[in-house]
This record gives structure tokens, C-alpha cells and sequence, in this order.
């Protein structure tokens, strides 16, 4: 049983942060803001009972992620005028999100079969846990994978970001 | 019910631990990522690295074929490895490696070839500023190429045809930032691509019918597939091959790819990489034979492209043009050998065809190095000033053209025999006819442009014209040897591919003696005329004709390029002319009926009220003002909404992406709103 | 009563999730800085992570593979973040802007 309270509290804040991050003018605030929806999202995480889970969130999401991301607006975003804008509410968008949300809402309240599972398990012990990843017959081959898709990852944003002259001929040459 | 892999081919050959020569692809992979991940400096200075992997490859192959000796028939593997991916449906996936006769030539051919390039480019290339990455994409072409042969499935096989699709993409546009190797490279993926579809419908078509993607299975059950599958398989193969292997109608990438550096045409466009649709089709001969149709089809296509290919290529001014013609030609002879069954006869002239011309393309390249031009009429004389390049480009040359005793002769002698002996009543002697005058056009094409280069009068900087290099001769003397002797193996390496191959009987030797002397004769005669004067003006026709190659490059840009252009265009312009237009005219026609409204209530209820008595001149005001105040504003909010409505859809084609990205949302919405609706109906429905 | 008001079950934390994937979405469909409509990505891959999560957590069963899916999302995003900020990074070189109503390449042009 997991308590209700703790649950809301969560929820609100997650919700409120990213509503804040996606409604924000100033970039960087926004930043800030995905920071507190990254580690609210490892706090649901945790609450729901997979603690390896929350904390892998925790390094990834709020630490790489958020630090990666505050980064890119440093370098694209330097001076303040560029950093913060008009933000409108779009009526059309907005009913576009809404109406996602209802048919995800509604989808999932028509499955009667959902209702049923109101307790969580045991978490998974890490050790058993770290063992499977690396068993041969259990998902060792999607952990390498993963590992490659990570490297390439890698290599195609150290490519991206290198200031590299060839970009320069091929653009002249796109205007020739 | 579980569905194993089942190997239904009892192996005539022994079966033998044969592990080792699946490292022979691994070496040149190794070079590849040793050098890839390299900054350019370092890589420039370790291009050493590939040559000793390709070196390794060699040893590896040749070691396999004495393992082996005597051989076997083909597609009967010595050695196979295999493992299963995962399961689809219920079928397992696998991939295969395996090891037979027809793999071990085609290795030793290509890493013997390669081995020769890898050398000759460490000389030829050494001013580029990125010799590594040459070296680098050559080693995994090569790594790539022996892997294909080795495939013991089409899946795999399909893999590494791609893989060579890219490396011949990124060799050709090697010097991307001239804008001719960039055009080129892109006119050479995209004409590949074309095959490569067919390519991978028939793959569908094999995982449908054979439920397998291996050889052996392929071969056990292919006849029992449903004569529609058959030929989708079939067809799709052959489309695949002809794209690849530059044939009619898909040949016109082959020419332009000659913008790449020499080295690289010489590996991948002459040597190895264009064979791979011919090894391909011998690989899966016993499917293809199986429909007469594609048979016949791959016949006709190779005589045509024979002819076209060697007749464009006596009209060539330049180099590299004439070896790329006499190329597509040689290789509509494979495609001839195969469509009349003869694997052995297609192999062999593929191997000799592989080293003569890899040999051409590297004299030819350092004839161009130290001349400075690629264009034949301002060469001449150069006998004296480089003896041993003209011995060597000589024997490749004759190698050409068929004059015994040198190893095309024999080859090409092996097709003339096939094509007069298939046995066929009406199409054989047509078949004869056609490869016997591509044989003189061929002969005809090689001794003019041999004596336009190395005889005559000198051109005016000969001074400077000097010897190649050691280290560019070696690898060129090396390919000259089989070039030389590889015709008299024509009995030891039918033995080794399990076919009865002969001597070829003496009337044969006559007869394409002639046709060879017929051509050289020719090509002598038009030598000393276009010495002696200006071409007639009476053939400028057909010169004309040839420069545009025949215009099925015209074709392709007026006949698929532009039109896709045009009905683009034509489409974009529906869409703003008259999308746009049928809106606007809307909100036009509202504007004027809004206004004729207003004129006709102006009129009528003025006339009404200027009859009427001034009693009612309160009221008529009254319901004027009410007309224009409300009725007027209805109707021009109709126009005023139909304009903003027009400019509103006009941003749909904006090219803004978020854009792009609510209409997406959107339609996601209907779609998952219908399925829920669906789904609501059923569970009310069930319930 | 679907949702039970006493404890948490399967189906609040699904709608939630659902509410926060909505809120991303929103996002992604209006800033127009090209960063702010990456970080709404983000959220919305927060959102599919939480759903993963309970899943694997609520049914009996799916527990192991849940958590390993759920890692495998988290290598995949941590990817998509870093490959699509370096694209924001190269765009913003080559046109001085990371605007994404300023990227009209797809707009028809003579």
C-alpha cells in the first residue's frame, strides 16, 4: 500500500515544474525547472519501489542530462535578450495536449483489467539485478547494445559539435 | 511447434575445421577500425596498417585453397558457420558464414588485387592530405568484399552489398570538394539503389517462400516454390546484379564514377566491386535457373550491354573513359556466360577480367600521373620514355582484345564456345554473332587507343615524361603475371570448380583469332587515319551519338529527373495556385455577394421607402440600420472568415516544423480516438 | 470505483503519467527555442519512463524486464539528449540562431 499523500505531493511537483519549465520566458530558468522534474521523477521512481531505478534516474536525468542541456543554452543562448521571450498561450496546442491527454485518460480508465493491480513488488536486489544484465542467456546482448548505441551517440555529437572548415566550402558551395 | 534449421544438402565434400578463413575478412576490418577513430595525421602515417591486413587476407586465402585442393563443386561448402540471431514468428533467423570453392578464388582474386592497389595507392596517393582515410575506406571495402563471398546466406550477403555500396559512395566522392566526383557519387548510390530494391524483394520473396534466408535451404526447396515466387525472386536478383554491375539500363553510373581517385576505380570499379552482382547471380544459379525467363532475360541483357559498352568505348577520347566502357562491356560478357548456365565460364573470365583490368586501370594511372592528362590524342610517343609501363600495360591490353597466348584469350575463347554451344536453335548463333563483334569492337577499341598513346609523333612536353616509380611498378608487373598464365590454369581451375573444362579446340583458336586481328586491323586502319586527317564528317552522326553515349543519360534526365521535377512543381503549384486560389475565390465571391447584397438592400427598401408615406420613415430607417448593422455584418464576417481561413491553411506548407509536428499530433488524436472509440463500441458491445 | 482514493494504485500513476507526457507535449509543440523544445522532450521521455516504471512494478511478472527496459529507455534518451544538442549546437553555428521557426529549410523555395 502506498501512501496517497506522499503521492500527491510528488505528482504536484513534477506537474508544477514541468508546467513551469514548459511556460517559463528565461531558458535557464526553465533549465532549473527540468532539473526539479528530473529529480521528482527519480523521487516517483523510488516511491514506486525500484530504488536502482531512482538512482540511475538521479545520475542520468538530473546530472547529465541537466548539465548537458545548461550547457547548449550557455553556448547558444549568451546574450539575455535572446535567453528570455514572449511566451503565449496557444489555444489550438493546448487543446491538442488536452485532447491527447483525454483519450490517454480515457483509454486507460475503459481498461477495467488495469484496476486490479494496486500493490507493487519487492524491489529487484542489485545484485541479482546487475548479474542479469550481464547474463548471456538474459539481456547481455541488448546491455552491448545499449553500449553502442551510447558510443555512436557519442561520436555523432563530438562530430556535430566539431567546428570543422569543411562546413564552410559546402555551405559556399550551396549558394553557388 | 518449434522449426529448427535443416541442412538439407548431403555436402559431396569433405567437411574440413576451416575456422581460419573467416579471418580473412577480420584483418582488413581491423585495419579499418585501427585507423578509422586516428586523427588524420596519425592515420596518414599508419596507412602502412591496411596494406599488411589485405597482406594477411592473402596468405589466408591461399592457404585455404591448398586445404582444399581439389576442390569441389560450387555452392558445396567445405566448412560452414552458423548461429541464430533470434527467432521471427517461429522461424529462427541465422546468419551464416561458409566456406566453398567458388569463396576460395573469389578471395585469393580479391585480396590478390587489393593487395596490388594497396600498394601501388601507398605511391600514387602520397600528396593527398587524406592518404589514411583512402586506405582506411579501401581496407573496409575490402573487408567487406571478402565477407560477401564468404556469406552463407542472402541476408548477410545483402548486408555486405550495402556495405560496398557506401565505400564505393564515399571513394568516388573522395575529392568531394569538386563538384564533378560529388554529382557523380551521388548519380552512382543512387543508380545502385535503384538495383538494390530489387534486391530486397527478393529477399522478401526467398524469406516467404524458403522461410529461409540460407543457402542451402534455399537450394533445397526452391523447386517447390509457386512459379510466382520464382520469379519475383529471380527478377528482383537480376535487376539487383544489373544495377550493380552496371548493365543496360542501369550502366550509366559506371563512366562517371571514374572521378574517383585511379587506385579506387581500379579495386572497386573494374576489379571486385562491379563483379559482385556477376557472383551474386553465380551464387544463386541454381534459383535463377529455375525460370527460363530470367535466363533469357540475363542473356539479352548482357549481349546488349556487351555491344553498348564497347561501342562507346571506341569513341573515347579519354583514358579512363575508354577502360570504364570496356569495362560495362566485359562485364555484359559475364552476364552472357551466366545467362546461357555457365557458372565456370563466368567465374574464369571474371578472374582473368579482374586482373588485366586492374592492371590497365594502374598502368593507366600512372601514364595520366606523369602526362598530366587523361585525354589519349595529347598523348603519343611514349614507348621510348617509359619501357617497362608500356610492357605491362601492353600485355593487359592484348589481355583485352584475346591474343594468345595471354589469359583473356582464353577466357574470352570460353565464352565464344559457350554462346555457340548452348543449344538453343534460334538464339545461339544471334548470342555468337553479337559477343563475335564485340570481340572486334573490343580489339578494334584497345589497339587504337595503345598505339595512340605509346606511338606517333610525341606531344610537345615529353621532356618531362618520365618512368613510374618502383613502388608504383611492382604491384603492376605483380597483376601482369596472372594476367599473363592464368589462361593455361583454365584445366586445373575447372578441376577445382568441379567442371569439365578443355583445351579450347583449334577451330575456336582460329576463329577468335580472326575476330581479334579483324579488330586490331581496324583499329590499326583507324589509327593512321585520324593520324592522317580530321574525322569524316560523313560518321559525325554517330560520334555525336556516342559522346551523349547513346543519350541514356538524356534519357534519365529528361525521361525520370526532370518530369519528377515538373510534377513536383506542377503539385506545389496546385497547391498554391489552386488550393489557395479555390479559398480565396471563396472569400471573393463572399465579398461581392456581401456587396451586391448591400447595393440591391440600398436599392429595393430605399425605393420601398421613398414610395412609401413619411409614417413609415422611422421604421424603413429602422430596419436599414438593422440590415447594415447586422445582416451586412454577417455576410462580410462570412468573406472575412473564408480570407483569414485561406491564410491559415496557406501556413500549413510553411515549413515551420512545429508545424509539421501538430498536424502529426493531430492526426495521432484521430487515430487513437477512433480505436478507442472502436474499442469502447466492443467492450459496451461485449458487455 | 476505478481510482482508489485510499492507496495508489496502477491507474493513478498511469493518468499522471499521462498528464505529464501532455504537458511535454504542449511543450514541444509551442517554444520555439530549439533548446526549450528539447527539454520538453525530455519530460515527455520522464513521463514514459514513470509509466515503465509502475508497469514493471504493478503486474506481477514483468518486474525484471521492466527494469531493464526502463534502463535501456534511459541509454536511449541520455543519447537522443546529447545527439540533438549538438545539433543545436551546429545549427546555431551555421545560422546564428536556434530558433526553430527560423529553420524553414522545408519551405518551398525557387
Amino acid at each position: 500500500m502506498l501512501s496517497m499523500i506522499a503521492f500527491v505531493v510528488l505528482a504536484l511537483t513534477v506537474l508544477v515544474a514541468a508546467i513551469k519549465c514548459v511556460s517559463s520566458r528565461n531558458v535557464i530558468h526553465g533549465t532549473y525547472w527540468l532539473l526539479l522534474c528530473a529529480v521528482g521523477t527519480a523521487g516517483m521512481t523510488w516511491f514506486l519501489g525500484a530504488e536502482y531505478l531512482a538512482i540511475t534516474q538521479l545520475l542520468i536525468y538530473a546530472g547529465a542530462v541537466g548539465i548537458l542541456t545548461m550547457f547548449t543554452v550557455m553556448v547558444t543562448h549568451r546574450s539575455h535578450n535572446t535567453a528570455s521571450r514572449e511566451v503565449k498561450l496557444s489555444w489550438s496546442v493546448l487543446l491538442l495536449a488536452l485532447g491527447f491527454f483525454g483519450l490517454v485518460a480515457y483509454g486507460v480508465i475503459l481498461t477495467p483489467q488495469l484496476a486490479h493491480f494496486t500493490t507493487v513488488a519487492e524491489p529487484i536486489p542489485f545484485a541479482e539485478f546487475g548479474l542479469a544484465l550481464f547474463d548471456v542467456n538474459g539481456q547481455a546482448f541488448a546491455f552491448e547494445v545499449a553500449a553502442l548505441v551510447l558510443l555512436v551517440a557519442l561520436i555523432a555529437a563530438v562530430w556535430w559539435t566539431k567546428d570543422n572548415d569543411d562546413d564552410k566550402d559546402q555551405e559556399g558551395d550551396h549558394a553557388g | 511447434m518449434e522449426i529448427t534449421a535443416t541442412y538439407a544438402t548431403i555436402s559431396a565434400v569433405p567437411q574440413l575445421d576451416l575456422w581460419w578463413v573467416l579471418l580473412a575478412p577480420l584483418f582488413p576490418l581491423l585495419g579499418f577500425l585501427a585507423l578509422a577513430l586516428l586523427p588524420r595525421r596519425l592515420r596518414n602515417d599508419l596507412r602502412f596498417v591496411p596494406v599488411v591486413g589485405v597482406a594477411a587476407s592473402l596468405a589466408i586465402a591461399v592457404a585455404a585453397a591448398i586445404t582444399i585442393w581439389p576442390g569441389g563443386p560450387i555452392n558445396e561448402s567445405f566448412y560452414a558457420l552458423s548461429w541464430s540471431l533470434g527467432t521471427v514468428g517461429s522461424l529462427p533467423l541465422m546468419l551464416s558464414f561458409s566456406v566453398d570453392s567458388l569463396a576460395v578464388i573469389m578471395l585469393i582474386m580479391v585480396s590478390l588485387v587489393g593487395l596490388c592497389v594497396q600498394v601501388y595507392s601507398l605511391k600514387y596517393m602520397k600528396d593527398d592530405e587524406r592518404i589514411g582515410w583512402f586506405f582506411c575506406i579501401k581496407s573496409l571495402f575490402l573487408a567487406a568484399m571478402l565477407a560477401f563471398v564468404l556469406s552463407g546466406g542472402l541476408l548477410l550477403q545483402f548486408a555486405f552489398w550495402e556495405v560496398m555500396g557506401l565505400c564505393s559512395w564515399v571513394l568516388i566522392g573522395f575529392w568531394y570538394k569538386n563538384k564533378a566526383p560529388r554529382k557523380a557519387s551521388q548519380k552512382a548510390f543512387l543508380f545502385t539503389r535503384a538495383g538494390d530494391v530489387g534486391f530486397f524483394v527478393a529477399l522478401s520473396a526467398v524469406f516467404v517462400a524458403a522461410q529461409s534466408f540460407e543457402f542451402d535451404q534455399i537450394f533445397a526447396t526452391a523447386p517447390t516454390w509457386s512459379p510466382f515466387l520464382l520469379g519475383v525472386v529471380a527478377f528482383g536478383l537480376v535487376w539487383a546484379a544489373i544495377g550493380k554491375s552496371a548493365q543496360f539500363p542501369l550502366s550509366v553510373w559506371l563512366p562517371d564514377a571514374m572521378a574517383g581517385p585511379t587506385p579506387g576505380s581500379a579495386l572497386i570499379h573494374a576489379a571486385t566491386m562491379v563483379v559482385a552482382g556477376v557472383f551474386m547471380l553465380v551464387r544463386m544459379l541454381p534459383v535463377i535457373e529455375l525460370s527460363p525467363a530470367a535466363m533469357s532475360t540475363i542473356l539479352a541483357v548482357g549481349i546488349i550491354t556487351a555491344l553498348y559498352g564497347a561501342l562507346l568505348a571506341c569513341f573515347q577520347k579519354d583514358l579512363k573513359k575508354v577502360l570504364a566502357f570496356s569495362t560495362i562491356s566485359q562485364l555484359g560478357f559475364l552476364f552472357a556466360a551466366i545467362g546461357v548456365g555457365s557458372a565456370f565460364v563466368a567465374v574464369f573470365h571474371l578472374t582473368t577480367h579482374a586482373f588485366f583490368k586492374a592492371l590497365l586501370f594502374l598502368a593507366a594511372g600512372i601514364i595520366i600521373h606523369v602526362t598530366g592528362t587523361q585525354n589519349m590524342r595529347k598523348m603519343g610517343g611514349l614507348l621510348k620514355r617509359m619501357p617497362v609501363t608500356f610492357a605491362v600495360f601492353t600485355i593487359g591490353a592484348f589481355a583485352l582484345a584475346g591474343v594468345i597466348p595471354l589469359a583473356g584469350f582464353f577466357s574470352k575463347d570460353e565464352i565464344f564456345k559457350a554462346m555457340l554451344y548452348f543449344g538453343q536453335d534460334t538464339g545461339q548463333y544471334a548470342a555468337f554473332i553479337g559477343v563475335a563483334l564485340v570481340g572486334v569492337m573490343t580489339a578494334f577499341y584497345v589497339i587504337k587507343s595503345w598505339l595512340s598513346i605509346f606511338f606517333g609523333k610525341p606531344a610537345a612536353d615529353i621532356d618531362k615524361v618520365h618512368e613510374g616509380s618502383a613502388l608504383e611498378l611492382a604491384p603492376v608487373i605483380a597483376l601482369a603475371i596472372p594476367a599473363t598464365l592464368l589462361g593455361f590454369a583454365v584445366i586445373p581451375l575447372g578441376g577445382f570448380l568441379d567442371y569439365p573444362s578443355h583445351w579450347p579446340p583449334l577451330y575456336m583458336v582460329a576463329l577468335s583469332t580472326v575476330i581479334m586481328l579483324t579488330g586490331a586491323l581496324l583499329g590499326f586502319v583507324a589509327y593512321v587515319l585520324s593520324k592522317r586527317n580530321a574525322p569524316s564528317n560523313r560518321f559525325r552522326f554517330v560520334i555525336a551519338a556516342a559522346e551523349q553515349r547513346f543519350y541514356l543519360d538524356a534519357f534519365y534526365t529528361y525521361g525520370v529527373v526532370k518530369p519528377y521535377f515538373w510534377l513536383s512543381k506542377a503539385l506545389w503549384q496546385f497547391d498554391e495556385r489552386v488550393i489557395d486560389g479555390v479559398v480565396d475565390a471563396v472569400a471573393w465571391i463572399y465579398q461581392k455577394a456581401s456587396q451586391s447584397l448591400d447595393w440591391l438592400d440600398n436599392r429595393i427598401i430605399d425605393g420601398v421607402v421613398n414610395g412609401a408615406a413619411w409614417t413609415y420613415v422611422l421604421l424603413t430607417r429602422l430596419t436599414r440600420v438593422f440590415d447594415v448593422r447586422i445582416i451586412d455584418g454577417i455576410v462580410n464576417g462570412i468573406g472575412h472568415l473564408s480570407i483569414s481561413l485561406g491564410g491559415r491553411l496557406r501556413t500549413i506548407q510553411s515549413g515551420e516544423v512545429q508545424w509539421y509536428q501538430r498536424l502529426v499530433v493531430g492526426a495521432v488524436i484521430v487515430v487513437l480516438g477512433i480505436f478507442t472509440i472502436l474499442y469502447a463500441v466492443s467492450t459496451l458491445g461485449g458487455a | 470505483m476505478l481510482v482508489n482514493f485510499d492507496s495508489v494504485g496502477l491507474v493513478t500513476v498511469l493518468l499522471f503519467a499521462a498528464a505529464l507526457f501532455s504537458v511535454g507535449l504542449y511543450g514541444a509543440m509551442t517554444r520555439k527555442a530549439a533548446v526549450s523544445v528539447l527539454m520538453s522532450l525530455e519530460i515527455m521521455l520522464f513521463a514514459i519512463s514513470i509509466n515503465i516504471v509502475a508497469l514493471a512494478q504493478f503486474i506481477p511478472g514483468a518486474q525484471m524486464y521492466g527494469w531493464h527496459f526502463s534502463l535501456f529507455l534511459m541509454v536511449i534518451g541520455a543519447a537522443e539528449i546529447a545527439i540533438g544538442l549538438s545539433l543545436v549546437v551546429a545549427i546555431y553555428r551555421r545560422i546564428k540562431t536556434s530558433d526553430v521557426e527560423k529553420l524553414q529549410v522545408l519551405k518551398d523555395h525557387e
